[in-house]
């Protein structure tokens, strides 16, 4: 074997979610694409694994999947591949201490609208409202916003469309999240819960422009699919239709340079522990970075070959954002507060619960800010009983619940994250179960297993999520929609020719597969290759089809 | 996907996923149905925060001498053998040492500081005999059908080497080692701990063959770059490429016989997947008794099933993410003994490896002696940056009398743990960040294949190896019934990630199904055949 391999048009650094999706396009166009991954399992942040009793499948990364709005779900044949997407009827449930509580219906408008009623009637209303004409309008924003290279023409089809939701004020950019919420709506918890799910999504609330758009992206939001079998099963559907279509993945293999040449990025250098024989492969048409910016330019790529100011920016990168997992095997489900208000709560399979008012939303993360652990701390975006549409998520009898705990990455006391090995870790672990069980009482009682998985295991598991971030960059000002990851970097595209971004960029990651996506149409139209007639470019065609099959009547809109 | 299938494979372990990729290069169209979301059965690497524990095997005793190496191109699929230098040590109170080596003259040279030149000599000679023996006729025996052991002897009885082999068969490990007249204990431990640890008796007649095995494998052992999930990787790979189809979290709980043939399987959810052939990898008991129904079989083979002898002795391993490598007391007076790929720690003499299997058969928890392997030593991409992960394994019951594992698992790996770091220098140092401690009650759990924990599907026996495993009416990886077949642990050669089975089983199935052998017989295995070594 050849110590050059120059057998490809397109080596994707980097085998998460995102690097397989845009090879996979890529591949399936006809492409000769090559993956290379430096772990050994592909898909870092789509895991599962069995951490604690054999039997029991956690998903400590991507848990709740957006897989089934993407438009790789039909383009790529991902069922056909091995993909089990359910689409769980109440999701983003919340119980509140007071003996509340709120699980939005997502097959059924009609019936989260009379839960919203419960709360308010005027929050309701615009609930109603702005639902409705989002429904209308949905798809385009999905398309422009999420499954189209960031542009001035999509950014303004964006805010357009937005912007036309009623009771939204003209200047509803320039107002921050928190705002838009308070000027939208009346009822405490419900701007509670959700201040609190976009702060988990990083849409964050106290921002501008990012903060009032995903306000109106979660109030309309359609909820999240649990992959059965465990999250893993994505990239390996993914991974199938890549190889099924003559695209080649290299596992256990760092890349440890990108090569670049007069500003063209040629090829990539494999580490010496790489698995494969070959330790140059030298791209045809062009290299893929599925690695987060600091990574891929200030490693990779190398200073030598990234503009001063570039550098110094990335230099200042933020990767805020990071979640401590917290699971527990347990005899029973936990028997959560308000289930008497809202008996749904039962069939919930996600929950957000720990901030009951916005005034405790905002004193959880300002802790975070500081580099506190939360007194009270939050579960925000994603707790799950992965074994309630999955029984092969635990061992037969026995449940899977999984809680997110927003914490810092750094405890800013000390020096640096290693306390997360000097027995924080089991600490932050005890205050989640505490926690829970005022949510849930004697909930504890029933557990007969438990594991964590800290930011440290994070960052220790995937070199490229610095800090443990999971969205490949903090979403904030200046790593914003055309500015992400830098200003300049005209995304999917760089600075440095022939060298593409395929996470980090917009949007940002969750399992949408989007940056997957545009990352592969922006290389395609490069190429000067036609885009094939397979490719349909349309995302949410999934989730009807989905209802069809499985006989679910899906009432998007409020008819009552 | 259905309908048109040639083999259906119950269980994507080694064997199931080689035996997949040869058939599938002979153009069948072959599905194998996996009961877990994750492929490799016992190849099984999982991460913990950057710390890569190999739940399952950790090292490979064939490396690139298992010809699906070449023939499925595993190399450029990514699978690379780390076959460390230093073999195994044996640590003796808290200072000493013995250590062994892939060369070895310097395992002589360990032998002669510890007892003296006289004992180094009879090492070599037991040595130099064992591996001859490996290299002509043991090793290249696994990848080629299982002969009836009359025609066995009468093959070997021709030749030195074979004599050599036939004796052994007559002998036990102790034995074997009387007959070298290795006479120091520590150095007599040292062998019998190698050559007995995956589950020969030491003192039962009828397996010295076995021990020669075994001590031969264990100082020749390589891990596999990456983690052993890596193999099963590269195995997949090659099977992908030829067009093998999986399905995870598929159980199959039926195997559908009409007019007394295999016709298909039935799964968990009711789906009816019918092939030509249906090839199961999992123990006896499972395939027939659970799968096929008695009533579809003979009397007589049901009471053979039913005297399917399981290991009585499993694994209890704690896995460990450390802050630093260890260091040992006796590296002062033994430098490479903490580059040992295995290193034992916590028996002081031969009579205590007996015993320690002693009191595994009689359900009681051994003293804490372990086998400690410093994977990301050899391998820097098992561990994050700044970790180092080591394994630390001990042969215990599966069961215990008066309590249980739920309750032992811990206070067990603490007490091993403790043990171990007994004989460190840096015990101070190395902190432990991570740690799994995993009991054969999880090997079960994890792998029902592997019933009450017995990790080769069932035991090594006279009576269970060689051409009677499973049983004479199943040699040779077919079964009375007409289209099904087994193919794992419990066939020929047996368990321990050598992939015999599932290699054997090709050839079995391509010549019933009449596909295209388009394999070689490997040379060393031919240079085997030709000298009237090797079936």
């Amino acid at each position: 074997m050849p110590q050059v391999n120059t057998d490809f048009d397109v080596i994707v650094v980097g085998g998460g979610i995102n690097g397989l999706t845009a090879g996979a396009y890529l591949a399936k166009s006809g492409v000769k694409v090559v993956v290379i991954e430096k772990g050994d399992q592909i898909g870092t942040h789509c895991a599962t694994e069995e951490y604690a009793t054999p039997g029991w499948r956690q998903n400590p990364h991507a848990s709740g999947i957006w897989t089934g709005h993407s438009t790789a779900m039909m383009d790529l044949e991902l069922e056909k591949f091995g993909l089990d997407l359910y689409v769980p009827q109440f999701s983003r449930a919340t119980p509140y201490l007071d003996g509340k509580a709120f699980a939005p219906d997502l097959w059924n408008a009609n019936r989260t609208y009379a839960k919203w009623r419960k709360f308010n009637e005027h929050d309701a209303k615009v609930f109603k409202d702005i639902m409705n004409a989002f429904v209308d309008r949905r798809q385009q924003i999905m398309r422009a916003f999420v499954y189209s290279p960031p542009s001035v023409e999509n950014w303004d089809t964006t805010v357009r469309l937005f912007g036309e939701l009623p009771h939204v004020p003209s200047d509803y950019l320039n107002l921050t999240g928190y705002e838009l919420i308070d000027t939208l709506f009346e009822d405490e918890q419900l701007k509670a819960q959700l201040a609190g799910w976009q702060h988990a999504c990083a849409f964050e609330p106290f921002l501008k422009v990012i903060g009032p758009i995903g306000a109106l992206l979660l109030v309309s939001s359609f909820g999240v699919q649990q992959s059965i079998g465990g999250s893993h099963q994505i990239p390996h559907a993914i991974f199938r239709c890549l190889v099924h279509h003559g695209g080649k993945v290299l596992q256990n293999c760092e890349v440890t340079k990108i090569l670049v040449k007069d500003g063209v990025a040629t090829g990539v250098e494999l580490g010496p522990h790489a698995s494969y024989p070959a330790k140059t492969l030298l791209a045809r048409k062009a290299v893929i970075s599925n690695l987060t910016p600091v990574p891929t330019f200030l490693r990779l790529v190398g200073e030598d070959h990234v503009d001063p100011a570039v550098a110094r920016v990335l230099r200042n990168y933020n990767y805020w954002g990071v979640l401590f997992t917290a699971g527990y095997l347990s005899k029973q489900e936990p028997n959560w507060v308000g289930s008497e208000f809202d008996p749904d709560l039962k069939k919930a399979w996600h929950f957000n619960f720990g901030a009951d008012t916005l005034a405790e939303v905002q004193k959880c993360f300002s802790d975070v800010d500081r580099g506190r652990i939360p007194e009270k701390l939050a579960f925000l975006g994603a707790n799950f009983i992965f074994s309630k549409h999955d029984p092969n998520a635990a061992p037969k009898g026995l449940h899977s619940v999984q809680l997110w705990a927003e914490v810092p990455y750094r405890i800013s006391r000390h020096s640096g994250p290693t306390d997360w090995d000097e027995g924080l870790t089991q600490d932050v672990l005890d205050r989640c179960t505490a926690r829970l069980d005022e949510y849930a009482p004697g909930f504890s009682k029933g557990i007969v297993d438990s594991f964590s998985y800290s930011p440290l295991d994070i960052s220790r598991r995937n070199d490229s999520a610095i800090g443990g971030v999971w969205s490949g960059g903090t979403v904030q000002p200046g790593q914003l929609y055309f500015d992400r990851p830098f200003l300049g970097c005209h995304p999917p595209r760089t600075p440095i020719q022939h060298l593409y971004l395929s996470n980090g960029v917009w949007p940002m990651s969750f399992s949408w597969l989007g940056a997957g996506h545009n990352a592969a149409l922006t290389v395609l139209e490069d190429l000067g290759i036609k885009r094939p007639d397979w490719w349909s470019h349309e995302p949410l065609e999934w989730i009807p089809t989905w209802a069809k099959r499985n006989n679910v009547t899906l009432v998007p809109k409020i008819t009552d | 996907m259905a309908g048109d299938l040639d083999v259906v494979i119950i269980g994507a372990g080694p064997n199931g996923e080689t035996l997949a990729a040869y058939l599938s290069r002979a153009k069948a169209k072959v599905l194998i149905l996996e009961r877990r979301d994750e492929m490799g059965g016992g190849l099984a690497t999982q991460d913990y925060g950057g710390f890569r524990f190999n739940l399952h095997a950790t090292y490979m005793m064939m490396g690139e001498l298992m010809p699906p190496v070449d023939d499925l191109f595993l190399a450029q699929y990514g699978v690379n053998f780390i076959r460390p230098p230093v073999q195994a040590a044996f640590f003796y109170e808290r200072a000493k040492a013995l250590t062994l080596y892939l060369d070895p003259k310097k395992s002589a040279e360990s032998i002669s500081r510890l007892a003296g030149a006289a004992e180094a000599s009879k090492f070599l000679a037991f040595y130099h005999d064992i591996e001859e023996a490996n290299l002509k006729c043991l090793l290249p025996t696994t990848y080629r059908p299982p002969m009836p052991p009359v025609e066995l002897a009468t093959m070997l009885s021709s030749s030195e080497i074979g004599q050599h082999v036939l004796e052994w068969s007559e002998q036990s490990p102790i034995e074997m080692l009387d007959h070298y007249e290795i006479r120091d204990d520590r150095v007599r431990a040292a062998l019998l701990y190698l050559g007995c640890k995956w589950g020969i008796e030491p003192d039962l007649p009828g397996i010295g063959y076995m021990f020669a095995i075994y001590v031969y494998r264990m100082l020749n052992a390589a891990l596999v770059g990456g983690g052993t999930h890596r193999l099963n990787s590269g195995i997949m790979r090659s099977a992908y490429e030829a067009g093998v189809s999986v399905k995870e979290n598929t159980e199959v709980v039926k195997i559908l016989i009409e007019d007394g043939t295999a016709v298909g399987v039935r799964t968990a959810r009711g789906e009816e997947i019918r092939a030509k052939a249906v090839v199961s990898t999992l123990p006896p008991q499972q395939t027939f008794l659970q799968m096929v129904g008695e009533d579809q079989l003979e009397p007589s083979l049901v009471d053979t099933l039913k005297a399917w002898e399981l290991d009585e002795w499993s694994l209890y391993m704690t896995h460990l993410g450390l802050r630093r490598l260890p260091k040992y007391r006796a590296e002062e007076s033994d430098p490479h003994c903490g580059e040992a790929l295995s290193q034992i720690v916590g028996f002081g003499s031969s009579q205590e490896i007996i015993d320690h299997w002693k009191k595994c058969e009689a359900k009681e928890l051994p003293g804490p002696a372990s086998t400690v392997t410093p994977t990301s030593f050899f391998d820097p991409t098992q561990a994050p940056r700044d970790g180092v992960t080591v394994r630390v394994e001990s042969e215990v019951p599966y069961e215990i009398l008066g309590s249980s594992w739920e309750k032992a698992k811990k206070p067990f790996g603490d007490r091993l743990v403790a043990t171990w770091e007994d004989y460190l220098s840096n015990a101070d140092e190395i902190r432990i960040l991570k740690r799994f401690d995993y009991p054969p009650t999880y090997i079960e759990a994890k792998l029902p294949s592997m019933i009450r924990g017995s990790i080769k599907h069932g035991a090594y026996l006279p009576t269970q190896m060689g051409y009677f495993r499973p049983n004479t009416e199943c040699s040779n990886y077919a079964t009375p019934i007409p289209g099904l077949y087994t193919a794992g642990a419990s066939t020929y050669p047996g368990g321990m990630i050598t992939l015999g089975p599932g290699y054997n089983a090709a050839l079995k199935i391509a010549e019933d199904l009449r596909l295209n052998v388009w394999w070689k017989i490997p040379k060393y295995i031919q240079d085997g055949i030709d000298l009237g070594l090797v079936p």
